[in-house]
């Protein structure tokens, strides 16, 4: 009897507390539904362009500091980026 | 030889450590910003979800950049032909992260608007001091790395004698 009593009592406090447990982007709550509206949308890839936009320019300088560029205007076959 | 390896390593580990404090010190400890706090205002509890898992992607990029400046660093050190110049790997550290301030202001703060550094303000003077502070660190690392020319030595590496032998 006492067991079943704490067995409830763990029930009905999980789930008085599942809303705000729960809120994680990949839960199935309210808050975890208007998450992934708020990602998962038509601005989802203007957004990732718009993060990611940076690293890939200073990403292709950086790979372009690597580049042994007199080599290459010369036409050189021995040219191109370092190994 | 060549710095250019160690120093196109040194620009992808600035650009990745330099994210990491933009996103540590800005967007985490003072929450000044987040990725989209311009698109999404941090004024309900979905919206802090949505800019945390927007950081989130972008702490990951600049993991990614930092791991790949470190696979460069390794490989660069493996090299005999590639002097080995803390100054100028320094020099170019702070160059990558100046370049990350600039760019990523430029692009997200200034022309995209997807947040701004104190995004209570919108476009104000702390978005100015961000590219100023790029700017800044591009000319220092610059000149480290043009100082260090004549310092960077070669490593006794291929020639010297090796503490472990590949049997």
């Amino acid at each position: 009897m006492k067991r079943h009593a704490s067995i409830t009592l763990f029930l009905l406090n999980a789930a008085a507390t599942t809303s705000r447990a729960f809120a994680c982007p990949l839960c199935d709550s309210e808050v975890a539904q208007e998450t992934r509206a708020g990602i998962f949308n038509e601005q989802f890839f203007s957004n990732l362009l718009a993060g990611m936009l940076p690293f890939a320019i200073v990403s292709a300088i950086a790979l372009a500091v690597r580049v042994d560029w007199s080599s290459v205007l010369r036409g050189n076959d021995q040219g191109g980026i370092a190994p | 030889m060549t710095r250019k390896p160690l120093i196109s390593s040194g620009i992808f580990m600035g650009v990745g450590l330099g994210g990491f404090v933009d996103g540590i010190l800005f967007h985490q400890v003072f929450q000044l910003h987040a990725m989209l706090t311009a698109k999404y205002p941090k004024d309900s509890f979905a919206n802090y979800q949505v800019n945390m898992v927007w950081d989130g992607l972008f702490h990951a990029v600049t993991w990614l950049m930092t791991v790949i400046g470190l696979a460069m660093l390794w490989n660069a050190g493996r090299r005999a032909d590639v002097p080995w110049s803390g100054r100028t790997f320094l020099g170019a550290m702070i160059l990558g992260w100046g370049l990350f301030n600039l760019v990523e202001g430029v692009i997200d703060h200034h022309i995209l608007h997807i947040h701004h550094v104190v995004e209570a303000l919108g476009v104000s003077i702390w978005d100015y001091a961000f590219l100023g502070s790029g700017v800044l660190f591009i000319a220092i690392g610059w000149a480290m790395i043009a100082s260090a020319k004549r310092e960077a030595t070669p490593l006794p590496r291929g020639g010297g004698t090796p503490a472990i032998v590949a049997s």
